[in-house]
């Protein structure tokens, strides 16, 4: 007997153990590192609302790069540090260029959360494009095929999911007067088809173990046959409706019958078994704008729900069940109370420990603290330095992706780990409380060995800065040996270049 | 120099960009649908209209909608143009469901006897099971079931029965998640009617249940719809206060003022407690209750919308803890002293006057304030060692000309409301400084709320936006210009009445029954 689902959000309570299909048992992912053909895999973990200006007190002057025991991580990161020696920080790059605010392209672009997080994996301006397709603006979901969706696509079917988008964003904010699409997705299949974060992990659990929990030969038969009925009898159904609807209509229908093929792909899968993982608690979509969770309500804890996201991850990659994955770490202009904070990571920034100290993160991404766009000794100048309760976030955030990098780096794959064959971009759509476009936070670990490590590499300042786009077009062609001539917009029509410094 | 309000408007237009000025958001949806005699573009359930079906339908109550991926619209959540687009994850999520909450009622003896009304004299007996097929496909798919899909879920039942080994009850199972995995089921699709009918007839009992239950057809009213009956007028405005007189007629007010005016996110509501530990759960409860019945007394009762500033309020004992502070002389009335509005239009812990006037302009008014590109729509929380008013640093804001457009407007409205705290308390003093509600609205002085609301409630634009809204969430869509001619047309007959008798003017109109529009 099952016992009944609830709608309090325990994450992680008595689940039965269940066991995880996937493609290939252990032993051919090992021989296939043996053979030298290792997997590529591509993991962005964004931020919103940029950082604190802690993210950037041992970055060196514009231009220059520091490496090895010169290189030193910054109070927010310091979690990072085992993995110092895998990691990189790029400094200085903009996302403005396809900007458009009446006559020339400016890096302060408005409304700056909707724009801002909707171009960090396509840069491209969204308000253009539908502007361009006389879309109202207000629910207008267009962009472009994102960074990671373009990589996933050289991988189509090499792996049970082509891609996995997850967010631990339960209290999303005001959208700007646009579509949830620009500040609750960071991968778009297509420029109609945004695929929005999934902030539930029992669905992300469901996906990754397919159809079903059997545990016998026998079973597995059974629960392959019933599946297969039911995707039979839906494809029936569509063919029968079908022919009594506008083209209009068919048109949605035949995205169902897409996913209806994939999920039939899908129930051929179950096989063997990887590993086996509790299955986890629900944790509900957030209805709409202002609404959703807060710490402690219904039970739900902040911190469990970021832990078992990193679990549902790396068994994601570990299982190959996935190569691809976008982890948005809270919905962009989120209106959570990050309440949930320990102490530790409050007091590595200086901020003394307050129970009840609301931590709103938009509230204190409008606190104090100012960072010129002038320079001062290779340096953006800082007017006055950031309120601790926005480091306080930006600490945590960088806590718990370090401790999903460790995850990852814990498990051997040929020579190395799977964190050596994942390329983990964690960066923010944002610079800081200004809300602009350049400047932008970025870390990248691992790379396949492509990439440098142990290094901080600073562009030069705004105006000769070089953009994000030319960042993921280095990382299609380099470390995905993908053909790509360009990628992103720019208005001034300059063409991309390969960052090479990035390069190892 | 007392300028009338329509150049005042004028003027904001040309401080805010186009954007700001009245209809000019409407821009032309190639593929939408411009209203008349036309289907509804096939789109999904909402997911409050998901869980509502599966709980009219199965007996499960497990809102299982509530763990979608949702589509968030900035208007109405059942906007077409949002939800007419399915993505992988969405296409996902209602397959599983539908496997979910099967095995859910089929768990329960209760619900099983309920669904499965029979059993099969024999293995040949194929009348027991054709006649399951025929009565939940109608439920599910709020229409009457054609002769191929009976006969298709019929060989999808007996296909369980043989090679999937099933037996009856689980067979049956198997065809219902097949049903609820159906774009039939967890898409509206609107099929065309027969002769020159726009639409099905009994897809106007899903436009009425949708509209007023938030939820599925029953048996009754798709009878009725598909007997071709609710082709007269008086027999769809009767059936429409039958249906608002129904329990599931309470889904009407949660729904469509709930989201119009907001109360809908009362229950995740973030209050500083430490600050305010009056807002417990007990009074938040009671809060939002009184705000249902406030505004159920507009649906329901017989107070028309021109009162909606004026009405008293219903009396609630759970919320004097916040109403223990007024003065004697101070009677709250309208909705802008509910504390659930007080409440809403507050940051956790400071008010926010923009945001309570805002409130007021933008949805009760219907007048657009998108604020041009580059102005901070944020009031900075409080820097330094000496508190200052909220009113001091809104003129601090309205210093720079490109907010002070906007802010001339809301600010006499916001902070006429600031003698209420975040949790809608009456007070005196913010953060120790004696508090100035007075102002000047439209050029008339003001001394207090009080002697606000009766300039409010004369606004002429409170009996046009009521329209723009009910006509909006009935059609689920963003107005188009085709529409303007029709809005006006029903504020004019409405007259600010009841939101009954605007829900009659709307269900009978030709746009909500798929009629092609007369010629005037």
């Amino acid at each position: 007997m099952k016992t009944s689902m609830s709608r309090r959000t325990v994450l992680r309570g008595a689940g039965v153990a269940l066991f995880l299909p996937w493609l290939e048992a252990l032993a051919p992912r090992v021989a296939r590192a043996a053979a030298g053909s290792m997997p590529r895999r591509l993991l962005v973990c964004a931020f919103p609302n940029g950082a604190p200006h802690d993210w950037w007190s041992t970055a060196p002057a514009f231009g220059k790069s520091v490496s090895g025991d010169a290189f030193q991580l910054p109070n927010v990161l310091t979690p990072f540090q085992p993995l110092k020696h895998k990691l990189m920080m790029v400094s200085r790059l903009g996302n403005y260029t396809w900007s458009h605010n009446g006559e020339s392209p400016s890096p302060s672009v408005e409304p700056s959360h909707a724009r801002c997080m909707s171009a960090v994996t396509t840069c491209i301006d969204a308000d253009e494009v539908a502007r361009k397709a006389k879309l109202p603006l207000d629910s207008a979901v267009r962009s472009t095929t994102s960074v990671d969706q373009l990589i996933a696509q050289t991988l189509q079917g090499q792996t049970g999911l082509n891609s996995m988008q997850t967010g631990l964003g339960v209290k999303p904010g005001f959208f700007d007067y646009r579509s949830y699409a620009y500040n609750q997705v960071l991968s778009w299949k297509s420029p109609t088809e945004p695929l929005k974060r999934n902030v539930n992990p029992r669905v992300i659990f469901d996906a990754l173990v397919g159809s079903g929990n059997a545990q016998t030969p026998t079973e597995l038969a059974r629960l392959k046959a019933r599946e297969k009925s039911v995707l039979d009898a839906v494809r029936e159904d569509m063919n029968r409706i079908k022919k009594r609807v506008s083209s209009r209509d068919q048109q949605v229908l035949d995205q169902y019958l897409t996913t209806v093929r994939s999920l039939e792909l899908a129930a051929d899968e179950v096989s063997s078994t990887c590993r086996a993982l509790a299955a986890p608690g629900a944790v509900p979509e957030p209805p709409g704008p202002q609404q959703g969770l807060s710490q402690g309500q219904d039970g739900y804890d902040h911190e469990l729900h970021a832990d078992v996201m990193n679990d549902l991850i790396t068994l994601a990659f570990e299982c190959d069940r996935t190569r691809v994955v976008t982890h948005l770490l809270d919905d962009a202009r989120s209106e959570f109370e990050y309440r949930n904070i320990p102490a530790a990571d409050r007091t590595r920034v200086g901020l003394s420990y307050n129970a009840g100290s609301s931590l709103h993160y938009h509230g204190s991404q409008h606190g104090e603290g100012e960072l010129a766009d002038t320079v001062e000794n290779g340096q953006y100048k800082i007017i006055k330095p950031s309120n601790r309760s926005f480091a306080a976030i930006n600490a945590w955030m960088g806590r718990k992706v370090a401790e999903l990098a460790l995850k990852l780096d814990a498990i051997p794959e040929g020579d190395g780990t799977v964190l050596d064959h994942t390329t983990l971009v964690f960066l923010s759509e944002m610079r800081t409380h200004d809300h602009d476009a350049f400047d932008l936070p970025i870390l990248i670990v691992g790379g396949n060995g492509i990439l440098k490590q142990n290094t901080h590499i600073s562009y030069d300042s705004v105006g000769n800065d070089r953009q994000l786009r030319d960042l993921w077009f280095t990382l299609m062609r380099r470390v995905f040996g993908m053909p790509v001539t360009s990628f992103g917009e720019d208005v001034r029509g300059v063409a991309n270049a390969e960052l090479t410094e990035i390069l190892a | 120099m007392r300028l009338d309000s329509a150049s005042k408007r004028v003027g904001v237009c040309l401080l805010l960009g186009l954007s700001a000025c009245e209809g000019s958001s409407f821009l032309s949806l190639s593929d939408s649908n411009r209203g008349e005699g036309e289907t509804m573009p096939a789109h999904l359930l909402t997911a409050s209209e998901y869980n509502a079906t599966v709980q009219d339908l199965l007996g499960v109550t497990s809102r299982p909608a509530d763990y979608f991926p949702a589509a968030s619209s900035s208007e109405f959540d059942a906007n077409v143009g949002v939800l007419a687009s399915l993505s992988e994850v969405q296409s996902e999520a209602v397959f599983n469901a539908a496997r979910d909450v099967v095995a859910k009622a089929f768990e329960s003896p209760e619900l099983t006897a309920r669904l499965v009304t029979c059993t099969p004299a024999s293995d040949t007996d194929a009348e027991c099971p054709k006649s399951l097929v025929t009565t939940l496909g109608r439920r599910a798919f709020r229409r009457s079931l054609d002769d191929e899909e009976v006969a298709a879920y019929l060989a999808t039942y007996q296909k369980a029965r043989q090679s999937l080994e099933m037996g009856h009850v689980d067979a049956v199972a198997h065809v219902l998640r097949v049903m609820l995995s159906s774009p039939s089921f967890f898409l509206r699709i609107e099929r065309p009617g027969p002769r020159k009918d726009a639409l099905e007839s009994a897809a106007l009992a899903s436009r009425l249940s949708y509209l007023l239950w938030g939820s599925m057809p029953d048996d009754a009213l798709l009878a009725i719809a598909e007997s071709g009956k609710l082709d007269d007028d008086a027999e769809l405005i009767a059936m429409t206060d039958k249906m608002l007189e129904d329990p599931r007629g309470q889904r009407f007010v949660s729904q469509f003022l709930g989201q119009w005016l907001g109360t809908v996110r009362l229950s995740s509501h973030n209050v500083d407690t430490n600050r305010f530990p009056q807002w417990t759960p007990e009074v938040a409860k009671g809060v939002e209750a009184q705000a249902n019945a406030f505004l159920s007394g507009f649906v329901t009762g017989t107070t028309p919308w021109k009162e909606v500033f004026l009405a008293p309020h219903p009396a609630n004992t759970a919320i004097q803890p916040l109403l223990a502070a007024d003065p004697t002389t101070f009677q709250r009335r309208g909705f802008l002293t509910l504390p659930a509005y007080l409440a809403l239009s507050s940051h956790s812990d400071r008010t926010s006057p923009t945001a309570r006037a805002k409130g007021v302009i933008t949805s009760l008014f219907c007048t657009d304030m998108t604020p041009p590109p580059g102005v901070v729509t944020e009031l900075p929380p409080e820097e330094g060692q000496s508190p200052r008013t909220v009113r001091e640093r809104l003129e601090a804001h309205r210093r720079n000309p490109s907010c002070a457009g906007c802010h001339n407007m809301l600010d006499p409205l916001g902070l006429s409301l600031e003698n209420f705290d975040p949790v809608g308390r009456y007070r005196t003093l913010d953060e120790g400084h004696p508090i100035d509600s007075s102002g000047v609205y439209e050029g008339i002085p003001i001394a207090n709320v009080s002697e606000l609301l009766p300039l409010l409630a004369e606004d002429s634009r409170l009996g046009d936006c009521a329209p723009r809204k009910l006509y909006s969430f009935a059609m689920r869509r963003s107005l188009v210009p085709e529409d303007e001619p029709r809005v006006a047309r029903l504020s004019a007959t409405w007259k600010a009445g009841t939101l009954r008798e605007l829900l009659h003017h709307v269900v009978v109109s030709p746009a909500f029954r798929g009629h092609a529009e007369e010629a005037p």
